[in-house]
């Protein structure tokens, strides 16, 4: 039998759903907040488009690093003025855009085939792209003036991550890099470099448990940072030359925080496993510096 | 099973699979116009405070109509105005007689002033605590963890909120509405006058 409940619920039950503008609306607003201007304008213009994902699917590489900063472009600029320690949603023009960018540049930083997008993390009017290419990943760090990219050469004779090139002209430092472990991440290399016109920044990227859907990592000064995570891959970068001390890792569900510990080295090569035991990077041409 | 929403693509999908709700509760409470607005503000606010969802406290349904319910206070005059206009506005004789609307478009309609007047009557916090379970459909647990109250006092509002609509409907026969239906559905709600 209806009640007073029932009376309510039949209340403005005629109210329609969302129109697509006030789907294009909120859209704007997330984006705003997590800094993405791209994204905001491009939801202003095409209502209800899905956001892409993050990540794409990628293949297990095996080998060890050897890291190669080789490229900057463009003038300068405050350092990473709208910079998020939350990444934000890559539109497919960012995407695009970046693909078009480091894909340029990839072909001269190594001879390799093609290069195949794996990962990217958007973090305002940044975008940090991880690339594949048989046994050769390639970071892209891209800017509104800007490129860099940065290649780890995955050999399978070498037990050390370690600079194959130095720095192009323009590139401000030598690239460092360390490899971690913790948890449900199975691999992290965090490596320094730095940015002409904005200056020192760092990237993290590695390997993580299919299960894991989210993971913020807490630098050595406390900020943390939230990472982008998805397809087995875990990317993120920051501002500055703070490594990683810790990461909180959502799984199942469940969030664990966890320390993350450098993998001592150097040690003997593991046949088929990525990033076999490894210490600090040793850049060619220079000692380990930092940026 | 209930996930976190840190990852930007979880957030996604809870923005996807959310929104229409949180956007359809507000535009109940205060029109579409308003709607717009708040439901986006909603998921921004939720989108800076994703870290803090936590599922074993509660639904993401939930989570998102507190936040939701937090902008609504802002708005209060608005309701309450809306409310008092709707509680003014005579039932369209003339829709009962259109056979071309749905039993629900009419019995809303016969009701739809009295029910108005009644929640322009509640305090604003039974009155959030009716209509999230009325129009949100959450439990009373759900109320407690979106409000961040204790379930007590959920239940105490929400039966004084049950009382004063019963007292102000007093004069809608549900039992005609009933017996309506089966019979006679162009008279379903018909009101003692």
């Amino acid at each position: 039998m209806p009640d007073e409940l029932d009376a309510v619920r039949t209340f403005r039950s005629d109210i329609p759903g969302p129109s697509t503008d006030a789907w294009a609306r909120a859209r704007a607003a997330v984006a705003e907040v997590s800094g993405n201007a791209a994204h905001r304008a491009g939801h202003e213009q095409r209502t209800r488009r899905r956001w892409p994902l993050a990540i794409g699917a990628v293949g297990a590489a095996s080998g060890t690093a050897a890291l190669v900063s080789v490229l900057v472009l463009g003038g300068s600029q405050a350092a990473f003025a709208g910079w998020s320690a939350t990444p934000s949603y890559a539109t497919a023009e960012q995407t695009a855009a970046t693909q078009s960018s480091c894909q340029v540049d990839l072909p001269t930083l190594l001879a390799q085939g093609r290069w195949t997008q794996v990962a990217i993390d958007a973090r305002g009017p940044y975008s940090m792209a991880v690339f594949e290419s048989g046994t050769t990943l390639a970071s892209c760090l891209t800017g509104p003036s800007f490129t860099t990219v940065q290649a780890e050469s995955l050999t399978s004779d070498s037990a050390m991550v370690s600079a194959s090139g130095g720095p192009a002209p323009g590139a401000a430092a030598s690239p460092v890099g360390t490899l971690s472990s913790g948890g449900d991440i199975e691999q992290l290399l965090v490596s320094h470099f730095s940015e002409a016109g904005n200056g020192p920044y760092t990237l993290a990227e590695g390997r993580i448990e299919p299960a894991v859907s989210a993971v913020t990592l807490v630098l050595g000064e406390g900020r943390d940072v939230t990472a982008t995570t998805g397809s087995g891959w875990v990317v993120a970068w920051w501002p500055g030359g703070d490594d990683v001390t810790a990461a909180e890792i959502t799984s199942a569900s469940v969030t664990t925080t966890v320390p993350m510990e450098h993998v001592p080295g150097p040690t003997p090569p593991s046949p088929g496993r990525r990033f076999p035991g490894t210490g600090t990077a040793v850049p060619a041409g220079g000692p380990p510096g930092g940026a | 099973m209930a996930r976190r929403i840190v990852d930007p693509r979880a957030f996604e999908r809870c923005f996807e699979e959310h929104f229409p709700a949180v956007h359809r509760l507000i535009a109940r409470r205060v029109g579409t116009a308003l709607a717009d607005d708040l439901a986006a503000e909603t998921f921004a606010t939720a989108f800076r405070r994703r870290h803090e969802f936590d599922p074993r406290a509660g639904s993401l349904r939930a989570w998102l109509f507190g936040i939701a319910s937090n902008l609504l206070r802002n708005h209060w005059r608005a309701e309450q105005h809306q409310l008092e206009v709707d509680s003014r506005l005579a039932a369209d004789v003339e829709l009962r007689q259109d056979p071309g609307l749905s039993d629900e478009q009419l019995s809303a309609s016969l009701v739809a002033p009295q029910v108005a007047g009644a929640l322009a009557d509640l305090v604003a916090e039974q009155r959030e605590v009716l209509l999230l379970h009325a129009w949100g459909e959450l439990s009373n647990e759900e109320i407690s963890c979106a409000l961040g109250i204790p379930l007590g006092t959920v239940r105490s509002r929400l039966s004084r909120a049950r009382a004063t609509l019963r007292d102000r409907l007093g004069g809608f026969d549900f039992d005609l509405w009933v017996l309506a239906d089966e019979q006679n559905p162009r008279r379903r709600g018909d009101t003692h006058a």
